[in-house]
């Protein structure tokens, strides 16, 4: 139905944070913090050893899938994510699962770049190196043939979308959002677009990222985003001493169905996606602009798409990464349009920064917390930025019926979602 | 409210060379590459040009290119969605340096020195190089083009949902011109890539291609419109994963109905391309590919398809279609009409 509204009725996470939503709270509460040296890949001698990690073994998660879909999550950890967040939430999801109709259930997901884990195949690369072939042609051929249609490394980034879109029977669509730090924020406007324009009335939302390799990390820091690991925190998002973030990992996914879908199957709605804003900035691939205006456009366009007012606003989930820039002109863009003593955090020094699967990590974080009425402090900051803004810095306890949730990625694309609480009855 | 394409532009390859996919499994595929314009005056900085692929370097030209002939002057409300392949036009190339220190590992030597040693070889804008929106956002750096936007990728699907989403967003009150682009840099990554999902055959070909459309809504369109966009379709079929079957035989949409001229893509080798002019001929229509002259465009098929109808374009009300089925066998159809 044309102009229908747009509810999120399901969500999951797996995150450093929390394997399955359920853990978001009580980990948020206790001050848990997944900042650490990696263990997955040995960083020895390395600037940058610290990240936040999934560490749980996700092995029970994939029980349910097949030999060939395991063997392919032991090399691919976008999929292995992915499929453990479809692990986690399969059980409560089966009724649902059987009332979608193919043709009118899409599939839209955030995936981050492909960066091979070269330090799992050491051994083999070497043996190419001294044989005269090309190393990565010979080592990727080798390790994709293995008697599966589906590659081990070197995926199509298709594949995570056509992963979930089976497991829903999704067939309307299958989409790859492919913007860096928003791909998943921008999965889930697309999603609310898709239900809006009448092309889907249900859409599974999500993304999926890793930055937990060797190549990556060392990518990143040298990019000058990642803090050194001789910080004892590694991503105080706000601070006037942050040194940059902290690397991630996650996948997650929201489902989201049209008002009329949800009455006809008598369903409770979770959230309300109101509006959103979407725009570029338009000035430099390795810098944003000074002036922030594109963020700050951002911040006001999913106001206004929203039809509400900024004072309307009880929280913002920030993408607060703890890297000088993204702070400092995320705070310029949300205090130009957002009331003096708005409440602004960021979970990012808890879970890190999960690159393509940052906004669906933090939207589910922001599901949880307005389920709760709970505000999280932002757990490192000691000497907070100037700003209008009220940068929380103790764990509160409160309604929060109207909140935004913001991500910006490299390149300069700003992305911020406007939900509404629907779990509660609104307080004035 | 109808849409129409306004202005087109694009590149071709114009180069084409074999190259050894593995020397163990007796792979080779020939790859056609685009040789981006250095003497326009829209060519981007050497700062940037030296993280860019060349297909970015040629979608910066392009873009202005377009833009500088378009009516239309507001950048800052202008949507800007891409389609992009694969992210790497040569994986060797640009890990040759962190190739060169693995050649120096020998057993002696210590974890903390080999990670040095590949934390000192790693290209410092390694980050940037791989970016999966570069594209999107070179573009927008070099066009100031500011308003809406996405990157999509990376099989060939991709743009149909790229002009599926402009139509989307031209429904919008404040949005009156779309500009989608698509982009495919092909290369070894690319054949690696794809050549383990569909499974290599002889005769393997992939080429580069860039190419950008403005889309125009009804109530905006100024005198000139090429072609008026009829139907975008997507085949409803999702690949079976979980028993591996990934079926690509044309079979998902019929009723094409009338059609002056069908334009397919998804072929890889000769053999299959003939498959598919066989498979879109039994609607009576001509039919075309553009694989005999580049080989498979990858996500950039399905907008130099439509370009191809365009100039293709023979009676007063021919109608196009450009029909296309990506690596995982999910057909697209877009419908075109001449104005």
């Amino acid at each position: 139905m044309l102009g229908d509204k747009t509810y999120v009725i399901e969500y999951e996470l797996v995150s450093p944070i929390a394997v399955g939503r359920d853990r978001i709270l009580p980990n948020l509460k206790s001050g848990f913090s997944a900042d650490r040296i990696v263990s997955r890949v040995n960083t020895e001698g390395l600037p940058f050893r610290k990240a936040a990690e999934v560490r749980e073994n996700l092995t029970k998660c994939l029980d349910h899938e097949p030999e060939h879909i395991k063997e392919v999550c032991r090399h691919d950890r976008k999929l292995e994510l992915l499929a453990s967040c479809f692990g986690k939430a399969r059980h409560r999801l089966g009724t649902l699962i059987d009332v979608l109709e193919p043709a009118k259930t899409g599939v839209i997901i955030g995936v981050g770049a492909d960066v091979t884990a070269f330090e799992n195949y050491e051994e083999e690369l070497l043996k190419h190196l001294n044989s005269g072939s090309i190393p990565i042609n010979e080592l990727f051929t080798r390790i994709n043939d293995n008697g599966l249609k589906l590659n081990s490394v070197n995926n199509p980034y298709d594949l995570y979308s056509i992963y979930l879109a089976e497991k829903f029977k999704a067939a309307a669509f299958q989409k790859s959002v492919l913007t860096a730090c928003v791909s998943s924020t921008q999965a889930i406007a697309l999603g609310h677009d898709s239900i809006k324009n009448g092309e889907a009335e249900v859409v599974i939302s999500g993304g999926t990222d890793s930055l937990i390799n060797l190549l990556a990390i060392i990518s990143f820091g040298k990019l000058g985003v990642i803090t050194e690991s001789t910080e004892e925190k590694s991503c105080r998002p706000f601070d006037l001493n942050r040194k940059g973030t902290l690397a991630g990992e996650a996948a997650g996914f929201v489902i989201l169905a049209s008002e009329s879908f949800i009455k006809e199957h008598n369903l409770k709605p979770v959230a309300e996606i109101l509006g959103y804003g979407n725009t570029l900035d338009a000035y430099k691939i390795t810098a944003p602009d000074p002036e922030g205006i594109s963020m700050t456009a951002a911040v006001k366009n999913a106001i206004e798409d929203s039809q509400i007012s900024p004072d309307q606003i009880d929280y913002v989930l920030a993408h607060g990464t703890g890297t000088r820039h993204n702070d400092e002109l995320e705070l310029k863009a949300l205090g130009q349009i957002l009331p003096h003593g708005t409440p602004v955090s960021s979970t990012k020094d808890r879970h890190g920064h999960a690159i393509a699967a940052a906004g669906i990590q933090e939207f589910c974080i922001l599901l949880e917390l307005m389920r709760d009425g709970y505000i999280p402090k932002n757990l490192n900051t000691k000497n907070p930025c100037q700003t209008s803004l009220d940068i929380v810095r103790e764990d509160r306890h409160t309604n929060i019926n109207y909140a935004l949730t913001s991500n910006f990625a490299f390149g300069g694309i700003n992305t911020v979602l406007a939900v509404k609480n629907e779990m509660n009855e609104i307080s004035s | 409210m109808k849409t129409y394409i306004t202005k087109y532009i694009a590149s071709y390859p114009s180069e084409f060379r074999k190259f050894v996919g593995s020397e163990i499994y007796g792979t080779e595929f020939t790859y056609g590459m685009i040789q981006p314009k250095r003497d326009s005056e829209f060519y981007p900085s050497r700062s940037d040009e030296k993280i860019m692929r060349s297909d970015v370097k040629e979608a910066v030209v392009l873009i202005n290119e377009l833009l500088s002939q378009s009516i239309f002057k507001n950048t800052e409300r202008t949507p800007l969605l891409i389609a992009n392949g694969a992210f790497i036009e040569d994986s060797n190339k640009y890990l040759q340096r962190v190739m060169k220190v693995y050649e120096t590992f020998t057993d002696e030597l210590d974890d903390k020195e080999k990670f040095h040693r590949i934390y000192r070889a790693c290209p410092p804008l390694i980050a940037l190089e791989t970016l999966t929106n570069s594209t999107m956002s070179y573009v927008a750096q070099y066009s100031g083009l500011k308003y809406l936007n996405s990157t999509f990728g990376n099989t060939s699907q991709s743009f149909s949902l790229v002009l599926k989403e402009a139509l989307n967003a031209l429904n919008r009150d404040d949005v009156h011109r779309v500009i989608v682009g698509a982009t495919n840099c092909s290369g070894n990554y690319s054949f690696l890539m794809n050549s383990s999902v569909v499974g290599y055959s002889t005769g393997w070909r992939e080429s580069a291609g860039v190419g950008l459309l403005e889309v125009v809504r009804s109530d905006s369109i100024p005198d000139g419109a090429l072609c008026e966009i009829q139907d975008i379709r997507l085949g409803l079929k999702v690949p079976r994963l979980t028993e591996q079957i990934i079926e690509r035989n044309w079979n998902q949409i019929l009723n094409i109905g009338d059609s002056d001229l069908i334009i397919c893509s998804g072929a890889f080798t000769s053999l299959e391309n003939e498959k598919d002019l066989e498979y879109c001929q039994s609607f009576g229509a001509e039919s075309h590919s553009l694989f005999e002259s580049y080989g498979n465009l990858g996500a950039a098929s399905s907008l130099l398809g439509i370009i191809e109808g365009v100039e293709n374009f023979k009676a007063a009300t021919a109608t196009v279609h450009v029909v296309d089925r990506d690596i995982y066998g999910r057909e697209s159809i877009i419908k075109i009409k001449k104005c």
